[in-house]
C-alpha cells in the first residue's frame, strides 16, 4: 500500500493536470485515469510535476499505461523510484 | 477490417508521386560520404529566436555561460526530437510497405524511408558526437483508435505535423549565417529533403481524409480533429524539456518549463509556430479552424 501522504499529493497533481477531473473527491485511488480523460499531453505534464515534487525521474520503461493507470499505481511507482 | 485502399480520385496524386520519385532519385547528395564532420561545434548551435526562453526574463538574467550551455542543449534536444520522430515514422511506414491498401504509395515510401534513414543517422551522430547523448522521447501514446483507416490517416498526419514543425526550424536556420557553419549545413540539407516529404504528406493526408469524410459521421470527424490538435500541441511542448534546463545548469527545471509555458511571449510563439500547418489542415477541410493552441 502506498503512503497516504504520497497518494494525496499525487491525487492533487492529477486533478491539477487532468482537466476533466474537477476535484480530489471524485478521484478514487484506483480509478482509471485514461477513462477519466487523461491524454498524452496531460500524462506528460503530470509526469513532469511528479518528478519535480518527489525529486525522481521516470525512466522510459516506466512510461507505460500500467504505471499511469491510476493514482495508486503512480504512487507505487513513485515510491519505488524514491527508494532507488 | 476496413479496406485501406484509396477510394478518392488519385490521378493528381499519382502525378505528384511520380514527380517526387524522380526528384528523389535525381538528388546526388550522399550524407554518408559527403558530410565532413568537424572536431567541435564552435559557434551558435541554434538561433536565439528559436530558443525556448526567447522573449522572457531568462534571456537577460542567465549568465553568458549558462546561455551558451542552453543554446547547445536546445539544439541537441531539437535534433533528438528528429531522431525519435523519424524512428516512429520508419517503424510505421515499414509496417505498411507493399501491404494491402498501400500498393500505390509503396514505391515512393521506399524513397522516403531511405532519406529518413539518412536523416536519423546524421542527427543521431551529431547528438552523440557533440552532446554525448540523445534525449529520449518521454511522451506516452494514449489513444483508443480502433478503426484501421482512421489510425492510418492519423499516422500520416503525425508524420506531417512533425515534419512541418522541424522544417520551420531547418528552413530558417539553414540560411542563418550566425550559426556554426556545420549546424547551418545540417539544417539546410534536411530542409532540402523535407520539402518533398511535406509535399507528399500534404497530398496524401488530404486524400485519406476525403475518404474518411465519406465513411464517418461528423461526431467522429470532430474527435479526429481534436486528436490532431492535441498532437500539434504535444509537438510544441516537446521543445520545452526540463532536461535541457537541467543540463544547462538551471535551478528547478520543471518550474522553468512551467513559467515559460505560461509566459505571454511564449504563448504567442507556440500559437504561431504551427499556424501554417493549421491553415493547411483548415483549407483541406481536415480541421474546422486552424487554432490548435487553445
Amino acid at each position: 500500500m502506498p503512503d497516504p501522504n504520497t497518494l494525496a499529493t499525487i491525487k492533487d497533481l492529477v486533478v491539477e493536470n487532468v482537466e476533466p477531473i474537477d476535484s480530489v473527491d471524485e478521484l478514487a485511488d484506483d480509478a482509471v485515469l485514461r477513462d477519466l480523460g487523461m491524454d498524452s499531453m496531460s500524462a506528460l505534464n503530470l509526469m513532469l510535476d511528479l518528478e519535480e515534487e518527489f525529486d525522481v525521474q521516470f525512466p522510459e520503461e516506466l512510461l507505460t499505461d500500467e504505471t499511469f493507470r491510476s493514482a495508486a499505481s503512480l504512487a507505487e511507482a513513485t515510491e519505488m523510484l524514491r527508494l532507488e | 477490417m476496413t479496406d485501406l485502399a484509396l477510394r478518392a480520385d488519385t490521378t493528381k496524386f499519382e502525378h505528384i508521386l511520380g514527380q517526387l520519385i524522380n526528384l528523389t532519385r535525381a538528388d546526388p547528395y550522399d550524407p554518408y560520404n559527403d558530410i565532413a564532420w568537424p572536431a567541435s561545434i564552435d559557434g551558435l548551435w541554434i538561433a536565439p529566436e528559436f530558443m525556448s526562453i526567447h522573449g522572457t526574463r531568462f534571456e537577460q538574467e542567465l549568465d553568458k555561460e549558462t546561455l551558451a550551455q542552453l543554446n547547445k542543449w536546445e539544439c541537441i534536444n531539437f535534433f533528438s526530437l528528429n531522431v525519435s520522430g523519424i524512428r516512429d515514422l520508419l517503424v510505421a511506414v515499414a509496417n505498411r510497405l507493399h501491404s494491402p491498401g498501400f500498393e500505390l504509395v509503396s514505391e515512393y515510401l521506399h524513397c522516403l524511408m531511405a532519406e529518413e534513414n539518412e536523416h536519423m543517422w546524421y542527427f543521431a551522430k551529431f547528438c552523440l558526437d557533440y552532446g554525448g547523448k540523445i534525449y529520449p522521447d518521454r511522451t506516452m501514446a494514449i489513444s483508443d483508435i480502433s478503426e484501421p483507416d482512421i489510425d492510418n490517416f492519423l499516422m500520416f498526419v503525425r508524420a506531417l505535423v512533425f515534419e512541418e514543425l522541424v522544417d520551420t526550424y531547418n528552413r530558417s536556420m539553414g540560411e542563418d549565417d550566425r550559426l556554426d557553419p556545420f549546424v547551418q549545413h545540417l539544417n539546410r540539407i534536411h530542409h532540402l529533403d523535407e520539402g518533398r516529404h511535406i509535399a507528399y504528406g500534404r497530398a496524401y493526408v488530404e486524400l485519406l481524409h476525403s475518404d474518411l469524410r465519406e465513411s464517418y459521421p461528423k461526431t467522429r470527424l470532430d474527435e479526429i480533429e481534436d486528436f490532431i490538435k492535441r498532437f500539434m500541441r504535444i509537438c510544441v511542448l516537446k521543445l520545452y524539456s526540463p532536461e535541457i534546463y537541467r543540463d544547462a545548469g538551471m535551478d528547478r527545471p520543471a518550474r522553468v518549463r512551467k513559467e515559460l509555458l505560461s509566459h505571454a511571449a511564449r504563448e504567442s510563439y507556440n500559437r504561431e509556430l504551427m499556424a501554417p500547418t493549421g491553415r493547411f489542415f483548415e483549407k483541406a477541410g481536415i480541421l474546422s479552424d486552424a487554432n490548435y493552441w487553445q
